[in-house]
């Protein structure tokens, strides 16, 4: 099994559909809503008169006619009848249909009201996605002077784990319109996601609308900390804080400037700034302020349940509470809102894993994985689920090709541990204390070692108790004298009492 | 589905008549700036008494006159949703009269007859400012825009109403005249024009008129007697309107006010009435300065986010184009462009009233484009594959939100005219053809 990442987290900009962005601010005008003040044309529509019309001419055409002047007026209540009409005509459009809808049921205006959506959950299966990505084509084909679908598409290939493909279709959203703040966002996170976080930060960096941009700013900032450059854009993104812009635009600013804060050591700075940011917080950003918690000493306790869609902020709070059920929970949530990223998967398989539930564990690693094919970490918590369930062969195959992936000393080392388990469960036991011992030795990290260890004592309890029990306690012992491991003592109830 | 039953238009012409549409609100209200309260500027003269026996005497002589104008006065003053507490004596009858309401069965100086008074709503739609008739000469019938001067007299500023009210009619007695010269095929052509004194016509007993040839009806009202229409039927209605563009566009006039009730019906032509909204290149036009001229109900992208144009073809030839494309919106799905644009919009990005955009055209232009894109994916299904694709093509150049790159895209290239409809035509016409084809097909198996 393998931890999820303990690397610092930045406000990497989330990744939704066009729809799902505009449904939040980060598509929403800096300059603001707009008022009454607007073209008063528009609220003056002749209804009356295509009231009177549709009343002597009772016809799809004048229903039609009546049903678009209501919603360029925004009057609805006087073309309900004609709405009603039309959605019972037998011979009515699809968009006939769609517009008398509008009329019976109009969107609530504020935002706010309808921030709570469940999931995107189109995209969380590579077959919906592949839908979606036939009608995205078909679309363009069409209509290719749409930059928001090529995006769309982008994102769909992403989830299919089609990187290539999303990185073309990207390139031509972001030349078809590259002063927009959604598809500039979306382009770096694509390339971030890609593995080429430099190329992230540097097309926010060129891009011309960057230094006036606040959720622009935020995204550079945290590219830069990831791909371990300068930020460009700090003193531009202090200033903008005073500029009066709407908290809502200035949330992921203030807390990405707070993380900067955090990690030069000004924690009372940095305070000052998460609590900016949580004036008017995103789910990002409510997620950043949740990770900065044991140094900030923040309470989220009115933010987590009313901030809307912030499953990884509540996902985090939930591991921090040793809940670990209720955090692969909210990992699902997490996962559905940014299906093609691997952070909510490996933390969810991870959580899964400690919390004994590899059936969920092994189902957020597969479709973890289907976005993240290269990604050894998923791989590794698949097999490892996989293993527990006793479906050995399937997790022999992951684990051959999460080996092949396995980079660093630490990744190395948990493929022998994960070997060794799957060893294990197959009945090779002296293969499987061999591998378990050469991952112990070879991890580079007293956490790595625990870990290992109590899986291996865990394994070897069910098939020599004796033996088994010998770990154990070597496991307890160890976990003794690491007392800031706070997980390790839900990974120890693994073991059995007796043990 | 499309059928591909042919949908005669035999029926049109056997309906009785309905003439150009006469009635206005909207841009009118910003122009003759109503009364705030909403009512009529004739109700807000009511209450002044002013005298004038000759013509009180005239009304005295005329009861049927006298009784429409009483009756007119309690509806104005109800339709306000105010009691009229005033004493209704003679004089205030007088001051209140339309006499462009008065015309039915008069004998106009060049020997046409008024038959009867179009539509039921005496005083319009609030904001109208001309009432329409049938008229008839020598067996033939036509239609009469009867221009209503004493709306301006209840405005705040009566004499810069109606010097308003008097150069849009000038405006466009002028363009049909106009349009008449250069022959138009496809747009309704003035027969005259002249000035009729209405006895008991009250403070201002002359009204001005002007003569058309008279329609069937408009095309919603052939969409809805065809039982199954059809591409043939649609493109062909398409490429006539497309024609009549042409034809204005050509004499440097854009209509700018194109929709399904100003598309009329002669038998089996198709034409463009209503020129008062109107721009003539290098003229100056009443309404040349509002930000939507025509109908606000079939606005333009860049005219709902305040996007304006300094050319004179960009600005006025585009809307045409967009009008075109929305027209074509309407005959296939039922529904006009701009309402389809803003209803797969959201919120957020639609403009006020609907929503609340408070960005620039340009930021918005993505999401635009992203709706119009979801309008493609409900185009209407056809039979011939092919007509659904040419369709949705042509739509979305016509209906582009940028008024910049509106129109075919062959057009920019070279010394062509980017705003020409004349592809469209040619479109159209293969189009029409195409599902005539298609038709016989189906039918003959």
């Amino acid at each position: 099994m393998i931890l999820p990442s303990e690397h610092p987290r930045r406000i990497v900009p989330r990744w939704h559909s066009p729809e799902v962005s505009a449904q939040r601010a980060e598509s929403h005008s800096l300059a603001g809503p707009a008022t009454a003040t607007g073209p008063e044309a528009l609220a003056s529509v002749d209804l009356r008169r295509r009231v009177a019309d549709f009343a002597s001419h009772r016809s799809d055409a004048h229903a039609g006619d009546l049903v678009s002047g209501a919603l360029i007026a925004a009057q609805p209540s006087l073309a309900q009848d004609a709405a009603h009409w039309l959605l019972d005509s037998p011979s009515s459009s699809v968009l006939a249909r769609r517009l008398a809808d509008a009329i019976l049921r109009p969107p609530p205006t504020d935002s706010q009201d309808r921030f709570e959506i469940p999931y995107d959950t189109a995209g969380t299966d590579r077959e919906v996605a592949r839908e979606r990505i036939q009608i995205l084509r078909s679309r363009l084909a069409h209509a290719p002077n749409d930059p928001m679908a090529w995006a769309e598409l982008a994102r769909q290939h992403t989830v299919t784990g089609s990187t290539d493909h999303a990185l073309d279709a990207m390139r031509i959203a972001v030349a078809a319109a590259p002063s927009d703040r959604y598809l500039l966002r979306a382009a770096a996170r694509l390339h971030h996601h890609a593995g080429n976080t430099d190329k992230a930060h540097n097309l926010l960096v060129r891009a011309p609308r960057t230094p006036t941009d606040p959720w622009l700013i935020a995204a550079e900032l945290a590219f830069a900390e990831l791909a371990d450059r300068r930020p460009r854009f700090v003193k531009a993104g202090r200033r903008m804080l005073d500029s009066g812009l709407a908290p809502r635009h200035l949330t992921e600013l203030a807390s990405a400037l707070g993380t900067l804060q955090l990690e030069s050591g000004q924690t009372r700075r940095a305070r000052q700034l998460f609590r900016q940011a949580l004036v008017a917080p995103n789910d990002n950003s409510l997620a950043q302020v949740e990770w900065a918690l044991p140094q900030i000493g923040l309470s989220l306790d009115a933010y987590l349940h009313t901030v809307s869609a912030s499953w990884e902020a509540r996902a985090l709070a939930a591991a921090s509470a040793h809940e670990s059920a209720q955090a692969v929970v909210e990992a699902w949530g997490w996962f559905f809102d940014q299906p093609f990223a691997s952070e909510p998967a490996v933390f969810g398989s991870y959580h899964a894993a400690k919390a004994r539930q590899f059936d969920e564990g092994a189902k957020l690693a597969a479709q973890g994985v289907a976005a993240n094919p290269e990604l050894f970490m998923l791989r590794n918590n698949l097999a490892f689920c996989l293993a527990k369930l006793d479906r050995v062969s399937e997790a022999r195959d992951q684990m051959q090709r999460a080996s092949l992936r396995a980079g660093t000393p630490a990744e190395r080392a948990t493929s022998y541990a994960t070997e060794g388990l799957v060893a294990f469960r197959s009945g090779d036991l002296k293969a499987g204390e061999s591998l378990y011992a050469k991952a112990i030795r070879t991890m580079p990290d007293a956490r790595g070692k625990l870990l290992a260890l109590i899986n291996f004592a865990a394994e070897s309890s069910r098939v020599d108790p004796e033996t088994g029990r010998g770990l154990a306690l070597q496991a307890r012992d160890q976990a003794a004298r690491q007392p800031q491991q706070h997980d390790m003592r839900d990974w120890l109830g693994h073991l059995a009492p007796d043990a | 589905m499309i059928s591909v039953v042919v949908g005669t238009s035999s029926d049109m012409c056997a309906h009785p008549t309905l003439g150009h549409e006469s009635f206005r609100t909207g841009p009118e209200a910003s122009f003759l700036r109503p009364n705030t309260n909403g009512g009529s500027a004739v109700a807000a003269a009511c209450p002044v008494p002013i005298g004038h026996d000759r013509e009180r005497r005239r009304s005295r002589s005329r009861p049927g006159a006298l009784a429409a104008a009483r009756a007119r006065l309690t509806r104005q003053v109800c339709r306000r949703g105010e009691a009229y507490h005033g004493p209704v004596t003679d004089t205030v009858i007088w001051a209140a009269a339309r006499p462009a309401d008065m015309l039915s069965g008069m004998q106009l100086e060049d020997g046409w007859r008024v038959v009867e008074r179009i539509g039921s709503v005496a005083g319009g739609t609030g904001g109208s400012f001309s009432t329409p008739y049938v008229v008839e000469r020598d067996g033939q019938r036509a239609f009469l825009k009867a221009i209503d001067f004493t709306r301006a007299l209840g405005d705040r500023d009566p004499t810069a109403a109606l010097e308003q009210l008097t150069r849009i009619f000038n405006d466009e007695r002028e363009l049909v005249r106009t349009c008449g010269e250069h022959r138009m095929r496809n747009v309704v052509v003035g027969i005259t024009d002249g000035v009729v004194n209405v006895p008991g016509g009250g403070a201002v007993p002359q009204v001005s008129y002007m003569i058309f040839e008279l329609a069937d009806g408009d095309i919603r009202r052939a969409m809805s007697l065809s039982t199954a229409l059809d591409g043939a039927w649609i493109f062909g209605a398409l490429k006539q309107v497309a024609l009549g563009i042409g034809q204005l566009h050509s004499a440097g006039i854009a209509h700018q006010d194109v929709k399904p009730s100003n598309v009329v019906t002669f038998e089996t032509v198709f034409k463009l009435a209503d020129l008062g909204r109107a721009s003539v290149r290098g003229g100056s036009s009443a309404h040349d300065e509002l930000e939507c001229a025509g109908d606000p109900a079939y606005v333009t992208p860049e005219q709902m986010y305040h996007f304006r144009l300094e050319n004179w073809d960009a600005r006025r030839r585009s809307i045409d184009l967009y009008h075109l494309g929305s027209l074509m919106l309407f005959l296939l799905s039922g529904v006009n462009a701009s309402a389809a644009l803003v209803a797969h919009l959201d919120p957020a990005h639609r403009p006020p009233p609907s929503g609340h955009w408070g960005g620039t055209f340009d930021e918005v232009l993505v999401h635009l484009r992203e709706a119009n894109g979801r309008i493609v994916d409900e185009f209407p299904v056809f039979t011939d594959s092919a007509i659904r694709d040419i369709a949705i093509a042509r739509y979305l150049e016509l209906c582009d939100p940028d008024p910049r790159v509106r129109g075919h895209p062959k057009n920019r290239v070279g010394l062509s005219n980017p705003y020409s409809v004349e592809r469209y035509v040619s479109y159209f016409n293969a189009l029409g053809a195409r599902s005539q084809r298609e038709l016989v097909r189906l039918t003959h198996g």
